[in-house]
């Protein structure tokens, strides 16, 4: 086992690790994360707009898993280190529903995600379900030889001390409903 | 000239280098955001929004982050007394430097929501490690905040709050590969337009006033400057 901790491998050379606390956190956080995921159903929420706004046209992603941290910049010794800080730490999974518009070009995306985040000095622990809508376009310049694009976006944050089946089942239809008046659907 | 001399200074970034040594790769690409932040004058070029749109009361926050993707094995590794032992795979997936330009509700002087919160304008310097893309991203955001919930009740204390926070906004962005960048003016200028388009938006909707319209055009080609203003109507 590698003696060295708080070292992440990357997927090109596989194998076990030694987490430091944070990670074990965050890896934690993934998990809670998942199991609230599959309690709301928010996958079937996905399906669902797929089905019945997009005739099953748009492609619906595998869940990742993702963590992100903020590097302290005043503190040289610790962004040496591939430290996990307490500040500003996510872990989570996301999903994501894509598809195109008629004209090829136009790009839509749906990411809903659920978040949970560490406690902090400022904050207690919480949760996030966070649904943004996106529209991009990317055109490829030729001369410059790099591509750019444009993208809107609505995004909640939902910071209960309880989630219920309702109150979700609410910020989702709201949300459809933006989609819509966005003409996203 | 810029463009000639690859201002883009190459950052040696392969997947032999992430997988040796992915502490220093990540130092490496924050310090390398860094300085392409500093090359464009990230924050001469917000703070003069800010003096031009906002009277100087927004505040200019830098946030460094990066962001892993994880991927669990089947099987987790052995549990001991000391340690745990997970098998993971991560993905470094980017590094960024973000730099945001805040300005608070009770700064702005109009405004058409009641519940709106914040305006935000952040220029973001990323590195995306899978695809060795480099990019630069202006984002507006228009934050709205709600306190819902005061009481947790007695496993949380009674201080505790819940908000409910929704954000609408935009974004423009430009990407093109590590290995080879496309002239600096060009770029500064393809994201000037950006910002200028993201401020007309928020204008248009009522959210803050244009007293000038923004120049995206620079002048000098090896230093990229803050865009001037002119007395222009779109």
């Amino acid at each position: 086992m590698a003696g060295t901790s708080k070292e992440i491998q990357p997927s090109s050379k596989p194998g076990n690790i030694v987490l430091g606390t944070e990670l074990q956190n965050s890896l934690t956080g993934i998990d809670r994360c998942r199991s609230f995921f599959d309690k709301l159903q928010l996958m079937d929420y996905l399906e669902s707009i797929n089905k019945f706004y997009l005739e099953g046209k748009g492609k619906i992603t595998e869940p990742v898993s993702r963590i992100s941290t903020g590097i302290n910049e005043t503190s040289e010794e610790e962004t040496n280190g591939f430290v996990l800080k307490k500040d500003d730490v996510w872990g989570g999974i996301k999903v994501s529903l894509q598809w195109n518009k008629e004209d090829g070009v136009v790009e839509n995306e749906v990411n809903l995600g659920f978040f949970y985040y560490y406690p902090n000095e400022s904050y207690h622990e919480y949760f996030q379900l966070y649904i943004t809508g996106g529209s991009s376009s990317k055109t490829e310049e030729q001369e410059g030889g790099f591509f750019t694009g444009k993208s809107f976006y609505r995004k909640f944050f939902i910071n209960p001390p309880s989630f219920t089946q309702e109150e979700v089942d609410s910020i989702l239809l709201n949300f459809t409903n933006e989609l819509l008046e966005a003409k996203f659907l | 000239m810029a463009s000639e001399e690859k201002w883009l200074i190459p950052l040696q970034l392969n997947n032999e280098l992430v997988v040796r040594n992915p502490q220093s790769v990540v130092n490496s690409i924050v310090e390398f955001n860094q300085r392409t932040s500093e090359f464009f004058k990230t924050e001469a070029f917000l703070k003069e929004i800010n003096e031009k749109f906002f009277s100087g009361k927004g505040t200019l926050v830098k946030y460094p982050s990066y962001d892993v993707t994880v991927k669990e094995a089947d099987e987790k590794g052995e549990k001991s007394r000391f340690n745990r032992f997970f098998s993971v795979n991560a993905d470094l997936s980017y590094t960024s430097l973000a730099t945001t330009l805040l300005i608070k509700k009770s700064d702005l002087p109009l405004s058409k929501d009641e519940s709106f919160d914040s305006l935000g304008l952040t220029v973001s310097n990323d590195v995306n490690t899978k695809d060795n893309l480099f990019e630069i991203q202006t984002y507006g955001e228009i934050t709205f905040v709600k306190i819902r919930y005061v009481d947790r009740g007695l496993n949380y204390g009674s201080d505790c709050k819940s908000f409910y926070l929704r954000g609408m906004g935009e974004s423009r962005f430009l990407s093109f590969p590590l290995v080879d960048p496309p002239a600096a003016e060009k770029v500064f200028q393809v994201m000037a337009l950006g910002v200028k388009e993201i401020l007309d938006g928020f204008a248009a909707q009522g959210y803050i006033t244009m007293p000038e319209v923004v120049n995206p055009v620079t002048d000098t080609p090896d230093a990229p400057e803050v865009p001037e203003t002119r007395n222009e109507t779109q």
